[in-house]
């Protein structure tokens, strides 16, 4: 019942997020027509192309349309690339999936240790630094950090590539995402090549989210301290590694799923910059480009996919949450 | 600040007058208390010292001609020397002449999007929470809406929309950043239409609207007050991410994202004026998120 | 390691299980120095349960945190005193050997429903704490056993057998159970249970029934009485309701801003109180004879800047121009003893 509940208000969203991107790119003055025709355009072309697109009907004939569209699996015509949307989205998407999900799995693997490592060892050496760590790693702009990162990387240090995603050949395609396509092809050049241009995006984009999860392990820890049960426990003699390890941890690791929940969106909002930057083939970049060329149908095709993404994330991340947690179990 | 409320001075048995006198001592002790954290009081510091130069930017930059639109071909991409601490860029202005007039560009931002953000978010959280039913499930799903595109993202297009320009990514970001703030004022009226203090106005006779703005709005200011100052450093991370992007603004605007991006065509050779601007953003976003988590700490205390 | 002579405290007639003698604590805040702890003396004889009874505030808590091991320090420091736990000097033992020593202390906190962890079951929560015991305080043992089916299904036996003692009819159901999921009278009896998962000589009871229904208090309090009995326990009861001290506990302290002022066997301490602070507690009995309650007029002083001297002498209806100094603990009667000037002039 509850299950079916969040399911639909899922389905919700996304049609709110549908119908205000299309109201928002028909109805602001944006001009795509004009984007996609160029200044040199008559009055004629602009008119048969206004026609052809379906954009002399009314705008709820247009959105049911497009709704319609979106059923059969049809995302409009790009004015970019002359493709469906939907197509130009699936070629992209493994792109910017990998980064992102590097990203995130960096920011966690090194933001929770050195977050329960800040808890455990209140107010040494290790929580004074990661509590600077988690002001000042969220105040980064990112383009700026890509660059100084680039520069010192890439240009002075020549560790690793400055832009792109692959420099050779990249693997056989299997699922798009290059470091597994090139380890289930055994082709550990590729992998290799793919990691080293992984690198300095991944730092890039993982950099906020790592503050932010370091900063939520410790004080969700912190909080799951104070509380009288770890007391009652050390006073009956458990040890203090098993009380933070297991009992501690368990309760603190709840608040931080949430949280990943919270900074997936952010994450994808920061691919835009950081695509652009690292001129990777991402979906975030052809997102980027899209909405800065006024083209209309793919501003919309990838919001929503995007829009669905983190719908997802957020739901499973939330479905984890209360499986994990009997307090919110028993609660419903 | 409960002071103004009517319920919580009838359950106080104060008169709103008494409390008037000892406020002044009130404030300095209170002072005292949020600058013991050393940090806060950094934070809160940096803050000023940015909001004059932005006031007094015209007036006490080097160069004052080379706010805007200066051409000194002789004098193009100079690295830092005495005579300009942060070199000159790719045109010949002084980047220490364009950083200070910069902090005007990102100090309007975050006050114009938090006033935007938090005029609309505030009052529909408050709507939402207080009334419930069918009105707030409605103004929440689409809180949802707004929140399951990435604000950048939604930010950027809304500005292309409205057309590329400093004051457009302003207005964007501002009807981004509503939702962060219905969703506190949402979640804090909630939990406080329970408490006595509404009850009692209620059963003197208040009404909706008074207990809203007057009873339970003074007493969710704190964490307010702290998702405003900490929203702050992202906005105007966002506000820089869309001049660099191009959407934001124009050349020659002294912008900090605009100036990174019109700079780093000259990178890695001319690395000044693509770093001093960065520094820059850093600087005001740190300041925000201390001041922010100061403030945090200081009410959690209280 | 524990050493052999540690595994179990000689429970010898003699030797009390707990002698604190003179014990003084401060806590250094970031306000000042904090003087909680003036004096305390107390001692607890094999198979006795004492009482230690007080206004909130007056460091009762503190003297269980200290003797459960559980006392933060820093900010905590034992300025002064010894703590004598089954004959072992607790400032002498090495910290490994203090916490072995836990194992055969019970404790009975305050509020049942906060103290078990949420995130568990029962059957986790008691197994954990059971091997552990079985662990020679050694964590690889620990894991090695915990991971092992035949260890762990004993010591689910074992955990459901510690149930059954509290009188838990369905055992197995209960060890299924989250804490969410169990009745405040449960939880409590949980917590006796697990009490009793060592192999206890001494019980430390914090105000055990004060977060539970007044029906429930009266069915605790006799559990806790029969449980005691049963296994021999000794005890200190903490508790600011004299009703449940009378009932319970054999010898009684009375303890005001940390001096233990007044000792003795808990009727004749009751009903002819010799110190103005326990006459004080006393009175403020509601009666069924009638009468209102008599409160003692002021509060428990500020300890960053206690009162010199007696520190009850600012809420004392009988202080004199001598309780600006410390009086001295005397015996007043045989087992009886007393800080208080008026009974030092009376016997001088």
């Amino acid at each position: 019942m509850r299950f079916l509940r969040r399911v639909l208000n899922m389905l919700v969203v996304l049609l709110i997020v549908s119908l205000l991107m299309f109201v928002l790119v028909r109805v602001l003055p944006g001009d795509p027509v004009g984007a996609a025709l160029g200044d040199g355009a008559t009055t004629e072309q602009i008119e048969k192309f206004r026609v052809q697109m379906g954009m002399d009907k009314p705008l709820q004939v247009q959105y049911f349309a497009y709704l319609r569209g979106l059923l059969e699996g049809h995302f409009g015509v790009s004015l970019m690339e002359p493709r469906d949307v939907g197509t130009i989205v699936w070629e992209r998407l493994p792109a910017t999936l990998e980064l992102v999900v590097c990203s995130l799995a960096l920011a966690i693997l090194v933001g929770v240790p050195l977050g329960i490592l800040a808890a455990t060892h209140r107010n040494g050496p290790i929580d004074q630094a990661s509590r600077l760590w988690s002001l000042t790693g969220v105040s980064f702009p990112n383009f700026w950090a890509a660059l100084m990162l680039q520069l010192v990387l890439g240009a002075a240090l020549s560790l690793v590539p400055i832009t792109g995603r692959i420099t050779g050949p990249p693997p056989e395609h299997i699922t798009g995402l290059y470091l597994v396509d090139a380890l289930l092809t055994g082709n550990f050049r590729a992998m290799g090549d793919a990691a080293r241009h992984l690198i300095t995006p991944t730092i890039v984009l993982a950099l906020g989210p790592l503050a932010q999860i370091t900063s939520m392990v410790r004080s969700s820890m912190l909080d799951e301290l104070s509380r009288p049960y770890v007391g009652f426990s050390q006073a009956v003699g458990m040890p203090r590694f098993l009380i933070n390890y297991k009992y501690v941890l368990r309760n603190a690791f709840s608040s931080t799923l949430t949280l990943i929940g919270f900074l997936f969106p952010l994450m994808i909002g920061g691919a835009f910059v950081v695509e652009k930057v690292f001129a990777w083939p991402g979906l975030a970049r052809f997102g980027a480009d899209a909405i800065l060329a006024n083209d209309y149908n793919a501003i919309v095709g990838v919001t929503l996919v995007i829009c669905l993404f983190v719908v997802v994330v957020n739901f499973v991340t939330e479905e984890l949450y209360v499986a994990l947690d009997p307090r919110i179990r028993l609660e419903r | 600040m409960a002071v103004t409320s009517i319920g919580q001075a009838a359950l106080d048995g104060v008169e709103p007058s008494e409390a008037a006198p000892v406020r002044k001592t009130g404030f300095r002790r209170r002072f005292a208390r949020f600058a013991r954290n050393r940090l806060a009081l950094a934070g809160a510091i940096c803050l000023l010292v940015l909001l004059v130069v932005a006031v007094l930017a015209p007036w006490i930059v080097p160069y004052p001609d080379d706010v805007a639109d200066s051409l000194n071909f002789d004098a193009v991409l100079q690295p830092p020397s005495l005579e300009h601490p942060m070199g000159t860029d790719e045109v010949g202005r002084d980047v220490l002449t364009r950083v200070m007039a910069g902090a005007r560009w990102s100090l309007s931002m975050a006050a114009i999007v938090l006033a935007i953000a938090v005029t609309i978010g505030v009052p529909l959280g408050l709507f939402a929470g207080y009334y419930g039913g069918a009105l707030e499930q409605v103004l929440m799903r689409i809180t949802d809406g707004f929140s399951a595109v990435p604000a950048l993202v939604l930010a950027l297009a809304i500005t292309v929309l409205l057309g590329p320009s400093l004051i457009n990514a302003m207005i964007a970001i501002g009807f981004v950043w509503w939702r962060s703030f219905a969703r506190i004022a949402h979640g804090q009226t909630l939990s406080r239409k329970q408490e006595t203090y509404v009850t009692v106005a209620r059963s003197l006779g208040a009404s909706d609207m008074h207990i809203m703005f007057r009873e339970i709005l003074p007493n969710i200011s704190s964490p307010l007050l702290v998702a405003i100052s900490l929203n702050a450093g992202y906005a105007v991370l966002t506000g820089t991410a869309l001049s660099f992007l191009g959407a934001g603004a124009r050349p020659p605007t002294p912008e900090w994202g605009q100036m990174v991006a019109a700079s780093r065509n000259y990178l890695p050779e001319a690395w000044w004026p693509s770093l001093f601007p960065g520094i820059a953003i850093f600087i005001t976003v740190v300041s925000f998120n201390l001041l922010g988590d100061g403030l945090r700490d200081y009410f959690s205390e209280e | 390691m524990m050493p052999d002579s540690l595994s179990l405290p000689q429970p010898s007639v003699q030797t009390p299980v707990i002698r604190l003698n003179g014990l003084r604590i401060d806590f250094h805040t970031g306000d000042g120095i904090e003087q909680v702890i003036k004096d305390v003396t107390l001692r607890i004889d094999p198979g006795e349960i004492v009482g230690l009874v007080g206004e909130s505030g007056c460091g009762k808590s503190v003297t269980a945190k200290l003797l459960l091991g559980i006392l933060p320090m820093p900010p905590a420091v034992v300025k002064a005193g010894s703590i004598e736990m089954f004959g072992h000097d607790l400032a002498t033992l090495p910290t490994g050997e203090r916490e072995a020593l836990k194992k055969f202390v019970a404790y009975v906190p305050q509020d049942p429903s906060a103290v078990l962890n949420p995130s568990f079951t029962i059957a986790t929560q008691m197994i954990d704490m059971i091997v552990w015991y079985e662990s020679d305080r050694r964590l690889l043992t620990y894991f090695r056993k915990r991971h092992t089916r035949g260890v762990v299904a004993r010591a689910r036996d074992h955990a459901a057998q510690l149930l059954e003692k509290v009188y838990i009819a369905d055992p197995e159901q209960v060890l299924r159970r989250y804490p969410l999921q169990l009745s405040g009278g449960m939880r409590q009896r949980v917590l006796l249970a697990m009490a009793l998962s060592g192999s206890p000589q001494l019980m430390i009871a914090d105000e055990p029934t004060t977060a539970l229904d007044v029906t429930i208090q009266k069915r605790t309090i006799d559990l806790l009485k029969d449980l005691v009995a049963r296994e021999r326990l000794a005890g200190l009861y903490i508790t600011h309701d004299l009703g449940v001290a009378r009932e319970i506990c054999a010898r009684t302290y009375v303890m005001y801003a940390g001096t233990t002022v007044e000792n003795g066997p808990t009727g004749p301490l009751l009903d002819s109180p010799l110190h103005p602070y326990t006459r004080g507690l006393v009175e403020a009995i509601p009666s069924l004879l009638g009468g209102l309650p008599r409160t003692i007029a002021g509060q428990v002083p500020d300890y960053l800047a206690p009162p010199k001297g007696c520190r009850f002498a600012p809420r004392c209806p009988q202080a004199f121009d001598r309780c600006r100094k410390t009086p001295a603990r005397i015996e007043a009667a045989p087992d009886r003893q007393v800080s208080c000037w008026l009974h030092q002039t009376a016997r001088a």
